[in-house]
């Protein structure tokens, strides 16, 4: 299987597309830090947890852009016909779909990479600022849900059709415009720019980076749903495979 | 196949194509948009509503919709797989081509056919504000070519990555840029939603179509750039993007015509004639530090301005003449004039100057620095033309500046050289040459001499007061004189707005205001005694107001504002605050900018709010008033830039600009009124504070800027200390 995940990796990863698009999502995530975390979210200062997480929240509609990039070459037509060859394989399909997963999920961590090493780069040149510990919880809980979510939803999406892609792809662009707030927003974006107002302030005059139990509730749900629409798309690869052997 | 053949082939096909007729059906319900989803120029001029807005929403969702067509039909061949035998019949490079000329004239001839068809219903919403001509030109300047751009950038987009989605996500970036808030409050940057701030219905809209007429050449020349561009990526012989960029570009003129007409683009850019490069907020310090002054040993007797508006090309063309004694040759004297000006000549007597124009725009002013040898009562002409630039810091709202056949407006260096150096004696003579339907207003009087040149123009000659700024506006003009509390006022408007003044009973509103104030505030002195000037100007909503004069923007008469029962005190506040101003303005109240909050402003708004208290009830006004002062000042005090001041340099100068703004607006409109409000708490209630307001007006009326009442005169006034006003 090691040897399948390096070839999906050299697929996905060493290939123009993905370096055209890790670069948009670099030039995007400088110009959302230059443009809008610098002021600060909801009068909290630029290096809070509040305006991290907004700035995490803002980047994530492209970051999920170019994880269904990535995903739609799986389920593209020409995809669909090299399947009949790879199915014909003694491959486990279930274990080469996880490995498909890996590889993606591989994309995504080098995406956060990146985009973490020029917020670092942008907070330490900007505001001489070093505590990058208190981003964690922000990290934690902006981009694991959210991945997951999008991850299970491609999949499934893609095994019904290809075209879903497309409309998730419009939706995600969508969500770039669009603040919702409350703690049900996906990305989250609204929800930091509006909640802090609503917290006591500190002794710094900011308030402290804590987040309601109801936000927690549905970030735990994403996450859950997302793990579930992966299981859901397991099953029916297993039944698939099923299927195929007994027709053989 | 010939290129002409290959087009006519392609256009036909598009007119048969379901798809491409599909497109066009869907542009021509875009407009629709603009009357009530998609409002990105003022709704409240009804040539915004009714022209304007539908033309952008058609101009931005048209030219995404035409951009959707172009990438589809760029893919049509490798979908359907004919590629390699359409190759073989033509050129790929050719049928590109084709292909682009065919979408730009089937787009065309759709912009077209959206022309006709919204033309009835504009023609019966507008009514007699109804202008052919501005019709035309917000389909033909605004619409259509930004449809070519998109289509072009798209096709270029397809060209260069081959991929249905990767162009369409970078098209989808390009088109982010422009509505994101970095770009947004740029002309230049724009390049599918033009920023249009707002249409005039009753001056005129001349400057609005220069500017987006350039930018549209500019951004057509750089997507034509990439699109040429895009020709030498055009995959053949099965290569890839890179291996057929070098098949590409053997044929030389395609990476050279690509090259010039990016070149060109970015020169138009770098060259543009109508925004300066000044700082991106207003320097209060510069207006002060060069009011009245005068640094140089010479010794100015007599002054004459001849100024010429040619409305054709939107150009001023001027000749200042002073007579000089310098005593002494090495002083080194100057004047500033607005950047968009060129110096054609400088002389002083019979001989020629040599002057350095200096790099140093602000408040849309530029130094013009010059040495006058040792001579008496010689005259020093200047002799300038050119087209008047925006301030940068105001270029958004076009603040002021128009030459047009309709409406002539030219404040401070945009009229003549102005802070010259020398003093300048107390009166002087300008002539002004303008369009023969055009009055002139020149320093907020009417001007009485002129005399007809025969070629469609009149030249009108007046004294002015020669200040270092002399402010000139013309238009076709209606007057309405009355005469209020002892004043003779003048209500000076377009034409235009005949019927709204009258059926909204305009004076009798402004008589309400003046009531109000003289009865609680005490009665006003102007400087000279003279007729009062109410005066409506081209503009995007505020006013602005001196010893005399009163100026409102536009959209305060227009009938959205003033038939809106919802806007009630809103819109009434504009309208009542700038006619306050000419209570408190003229005590040459001092406006520092910066964090300072002490100006005419915090007066006006408080006696604002104190009349809509009168008018529309306590419960109004607090809601209206004190609570959004305390919101602002709230979010003033929570802001992390204002807690922490020493983060505030560390920003780019742009963040540092907007902040500044903000924080200067939250001072003078909302934290000021919020201390006289408590200052009026401490003094013992409102009739207490109107007694003492009318001793303020009553000892320092008309005492102007020579003596400045200060805050520690309001403050010694009240009885009260800086600190006991402090807000908590």
């Amino acid at each position: 299987m090691s040897k399948i995940l390096k070839y999906e990796l050299k697929r996905q990863i060493f290939n123009k597309f993905f370096i055209g698009l890790l670069a948009i999502n670099g030039l995007y995530a400088w110009y959302t830090l230059t443009s809008d975390i610098i002021a600060g979210t909801a009068y909290t200062a630029p290096f809070s947890g509040w305006s991290f997480g907004t700035y995490l929240s803002t980047v994530m509609p492209i970051i999920s852009l170019t994880i269904l990039f990535m995903m739609s070459r799986y389920f593209s037509k020409k995809e669909k016909q090299v399947q009949v060859i790879t199915s014909a394989t003694p491959v486990d399909p279930i274990r080469f779909m996880l490995t498909r997963c890996t590889a993606i999920t591989v994309g995504f961590i080098l995406i956060i990479t990146v985009l973490l090493i020029i917020s670092a780069y942008f907070y330490i040149s900007f505001f001489k600022y070093y505590n990058f510990t208190a981003f964690l919880l922000p990290i934690i809980y902006t981009l694991i849900p959210s991945y997951v979510f999008i991850l299970g939803l491609g999949i499934l999406a893609g095994r019904v059709h290809q075209g879903l892609f497309y409309v998730l792809m419009l939706v995600s662009l969508a969500l770039c415009f669009v603040h919702i707030s409350g703690a049900f927003d996906f990305f989250g974006r609204g929800y930091y720019n509006n909640y802090p107002i609503t917290l006591p302030v500190s002794a710094g005059g900011e308030p402290a980076f804590s987040v309601s139990d109801k936000f927690l509730l549905a970030r735990l749900a994403y996450l859950l749903l997302g793990l579930g629409m992966l299981t859901v798309s397991i099953q029916s690869v297993k039944r698939k495979a099923r299927r195929d052997s007994l027709r053989i | 196949m010939k290129l002409f053949s290959l087009f006519r082939v392609e256009l036909r096909r598009m007119f048969h194509s379901k798809i491409c007729l599909s497109v066009a059906a869907l542009s021509l319900f875009t407009p629709l948009f603009g009357y009530s989803l998609y409002i990105p120029s003022s709704n409240v001029v009804m040539s915004g509503k009714y022209l304007a807005n539908p033309v952008l929403a058609g101009t931005a969702i048209g030219a995404v919709l035409f951009a959707v067509l172009a990438i589809i039909e760029a893919d049509r061949t490798y979908r359907a797989r004919i590629n390699a035998l359409i190759d073989s019949i033509s050129s790929p490079v050719k049928m590109a081509m084709a292909r682009i000329l065919a979408l730009i004239g089937f787009l065309t001839l759709t912009g077209l056919v959206c022309t006709i068809i919204y033309l009835p219903y504009t023609i019966i919403k507008l009514d007699y504000i109804f202008d052919f001509a501005t019709y035309l030109a917000s389909f033909f300047i605004i619409m259509i070519p930004t449809w070519w751009i998109s289509t072009i950038l798209a096709a270029a987009l397809y060209q260069i990555t081959r991929r249905i989605e990767l162009s369409g996500l970078l098209y989808a970036g390009c088109v982010y840029l422009c509505y994101s808030p970095y770009f947004q409050k740029s002309y230049f940057t724009r390049w599918i939603n033009p920023l249009i701030v707002t249409y005039s219905d009753g001056f005129s809209n001349a400057y609005t179509f220069r500017i987006t007429l350039y930018t549209r050449i500019l951004w057509l020349a750089i997507a034509g750039g990439v699109f040429v561009f895009s020709l030498t990526c055009i995959r053949r012989y099965q290569r890839n993007l890179i291996g057929s960029f070098w098949r590409g570009i053997r044929k030389v003129y395609i990476p050279i015509a690509a090259a010039v007409l990016v070149v060109a683009g970015a020169l138009l850019w770098r060259g543009q004639p109508f925004v300066d490069h000044g700082p991106l907020e207003f320097d209060y310090n510069h207006m002060n530090a060069t009011r009245l002054s005068s640094s140089s040993n010479s010794i100015c007797y007599n002054v004459s301005f001849r100024i010429t508006a040619k409305p054709i090309s939107g150009t001023v063309h001027g000749i200042a003449q002073y007579t000089i004694s310098s005593s002494n040759g090495i002083s080194e004297d100057s004047f500033w004039l607005n950047p968009g000006y060129r110096i054609l000549g400088l002389t002083y007597g019979s001989k020629k100057l040599d002057f350095r124009t200096l790099d140093n725009d602000v408040n849309g002013e530029r130094q013009t620095v010059f040495t006058l040898p040792k001579a008496e009562n010689q005259i020093l002409t200047v002799e300038y033309e050119g087209f008047p630039a925006l301030l940068r810091c105001f270029s958004p709202t076009g603040w002021g500046v128009e030459v047009s056949t309709e409406y002539v407006s030219l404040n401070n260096a945009y009229s003549v050289p102005c802070n010259t150096s020398f003093g300048l004696p107390g009166s002087s003579w300008l002539e002004i040459t303008l369009p023969s339907k055009l009055t002139p207003i020149v320093e907020h009087k009417f001007v009485d001499k002129h005399t007809d040149n025969k070629d469609g123009t009149r030249t009108w000659k007046t004294e002015v007061q020669c200040s270092q700024y002399i402010w000139i506006t013309a238009c076709d003009y209606s007057v309405i004189p009355f005469t209020v509390a002892g004043i003779n006022v003048d209500l000076v408007y377009s034409s235009k707005y005949d019927k709204n003044m009258r059926s909204y009973d305009i004076p009798n509103a402004i008589k309400s205001v003046f009531d109000y104030c003289t009865s609680h505030q005490g009665k006003i002195r102007f400087s000279d005694n003279r007729r009062m000037m109410l005066l409506q100007r081209n503009g995007s909503g505020g006013g602005n107001a001196s010893d005399g004069w009163v100026e409102w923007d536009e959209p305060i008469f227009t009938s959205v504002n003033l038939s809106n029962p919802l806007k009630g005190a809103n819109a009434a506040e504009v309208f009542a605050h700038e006619i306050i101003h000419e209570w408190w303005g003229g005590l040459g109240v001092e406006c520092h900018g910066g964090d300072e909050c002490w100006s005419s402003e915090g007066l006006t708004v408080y006696t604002t709010y104190r009349l809509m208290k009168e008018k529309y009830g306590e419960l109004y006004s607090k809601q209206n008033y004190v609570d959004v002062w305390q919101s602002k000042v709230d979010a003033q005090n929570r802001g992390f830039y204002y807690r922490h001041p020493e983060y505030l340099e560390k920003l780019p100068e742009r963040y540092q600009a907007d902040l500044k703004i903000a924080n200067t607006d939250t001072n003078l409109y909302c934290r000021m009124p919020l201390m006289i409000l408590k200052a009026e708490k401490l003094v013992g209630g409102e009739e207490k504070m109107d007694k003492i307001l009318r001793t303020i007006q009553e000892n320092n009326s008309g005492n102007g800027y020579a003596k400045p009442f200060t805050y520690q005169d309001f403050l010694d006034a009240c009885g009260l200390t800086k600190e006991e006003l402090e807000l908590e």
